[in-house]
């Protein structure tokens, strides 16, 4: 990558981070507060397209940075983020297999969410009185399925942008 | 030598994601030390500073909101102001009688909430009152209704409290009752929950739950919630479901305690704990 690249990500997430520090609660959905992930969104974006080394690094500073910003348990997002630029860099396409990550991409990117929500969420709920099927239907699907509509958005997004090229 | 050169570049990836594996580790085990804190204490200015901004921007959908719920409270505070200049009255006549001095209320900072946050089920807010306004870490907040949560962050003009919704958060609480007690925390579900209390336990629904004498972080007597369900846990335990007295929802200001933990009583507890 190109320092106008790290750049251009670098703002990006910014933006991502503040808007989902500061106003993603108002489209918190069920009583369980159910709010989309557009951040591991941009990660699994950059692991894919990027590579699994900076899907890592992009994944790990972005959770840290979102640590850092919820107040309490530093290091759980990054742990997280981190596994899932890992995973989707494994799916990063060279030329010759584009067409066909492409076609999987929605699975890949629930395949991401649902692995760093699986170990989010574990962490996050031990000492507590409900079981892994529990936190995996409550809490890491619905987030998973909640984020994949976003990730679906950019996909569309950024076909558009391929198109008029 | 070359060879070994070759392979570590082969499985950098591999060696990248444990390296990064092992500091996400370190930095969970090592939450609350200074040097975390600095960090955080930077990180809840810069973004206080921000959403400050944004909360300038009115929102239709909420002052709408907010309007009718105005009005149902002013209907109800007037009733109340009538309740109260008779129960002031009696006060005065009372406390004459008993010799009394006032009660120092001088100990609460006046905050208004400039954001909230849930980032994954840590739901926080951020408060528009830092450390110039004597605001520090584990300091009580509360509403008139009862508790809040606790201050987990702060920078010289903002603080972050961690909601009573928030996992990271266990209460030790009574019932006002029965005065039975328990520790109180979160689920993730809509309300909070009083788990591992004795089977015969009286504990009944509508029962009133306060913050008890144990708890080192919040003063004793601060309404929480009031019991909504219990449910069996095991032959020997059941689980106490609580329905938060605050409605975090229609949230905007709140009082922060200026009481802290006393150092003497964490440090007896801590050094007993590691005998």
């Amino acid at each position: 990558m190109y320092f106008s690249e790290y750049l251009k990500f670098a703002i990006i997430f910014a933006v991502l981070i503040i808007i989902q520090v500061s106003f993603i609660w108002l489209i918190a959905i069920s009583n369980y507060n159910i709010t989309p992930d557009l951040v591991i969104v941009l990660v699994i974006y950059i692991g894919i397209t990027r590579g699994q080394i900076p899907g890592m690094i992009s994944g790990f500073i972005a959770g840290l940075t979102m640590d850092l910003l919820s107040g309490s348990f530093i290091g759980l997002l990054a742990l997280s983020y981190s596994v899932a630029g890992f995973i989707a860099g494994y799916f990063s396409f060279s030329d010759s297999s584009k067409s066909s990550v492409k076609r999987s991409i929605i699975g890949i990117m629930f395949l991401c969410t649902v692995v760093a929500y699986s170990i989010f969420f574990w962490i996050y709920y031990q000492g507590v009185s409900i079981s892994y099927g529990e936190i995996f239907m409550k809490f890491v699907l619905t987030t998973s399925v909640y984020t994949l509509v976003f990730g679906v958005l950019l996909i569309l997004f950024s076909n558009i942008i391929e198109t008029k090229k | 030598m070359k060879a070994i050169g070759l392979f570590l570049l082969n499985i950098k990836e591999y060696l990248i994601f444990s390296l990064l594996i092992v500091l996400s580790l370190i930095l969970i085990f090592s939450n609350d030390n200074s040097q975390v804190r600095f960090f955080r204490a930077i990180a809840v200015g810069f973004i206080g500073t921000i959403q400050s901004g944004v909360s300038a921007v009115p929102n239709v959908f909420e002052i709408q909101k907010e309007n009718q719920f105005l009005r149902e409270k002013n209907i109800e505070l007037s009733n109340q102001l009538s309740e109260l200049k008779e129960a002031k009255l009696e006060n005065i006549r009372l406390s004459k009688l008993l010799g009394l001095k006032n009660v120092n209320l001088s100990g609460v900072i006046i905050a208004s909430i400039v954001n909230k946050s849930l980032v994954q089920a840590r739901n926080t807010i951020t408060l528009n009152v830092g450390e110039s306004d004597s605001v520090k870490i584990n300091m009580p907040v509360i509403t008139d209704d009862g508790l809040v949560g606790r201050i987990v962050s702060t920078s010289s003009s903002y603080s972050i409290a961690q909601l009573l919704l928030n996992r990271n958060l266990n209460i030790s609480v009574k019932v006002q009752r029965s005065r039975v007690d328990g520790i109180l925390n979160y689920d993730g579900s809509e309300y909070v929950i009083i788990n591992n209390v004795p089977k015969s336990a009286d504990v009944k629904q509508g029962d009133i739950i306060l913050t008890s004498e144990y708890s080192n972080y919040f003063p004793a007597g601060i309404p929480v919630g009031i019991v909504s369900e219990e449910g069996n846990l095991d032959n020997l335990f059941k689980k106490v479901i609580v329905k938060p007295l605050v409605n975090f929802t229609a949230l905007e200001e709140v009082f922060v305690l200026k009481h802290l933990p006393e150092n003497e009583r964490l440090i007896l507890e801590e050094y007993y704990s590691k005998k």
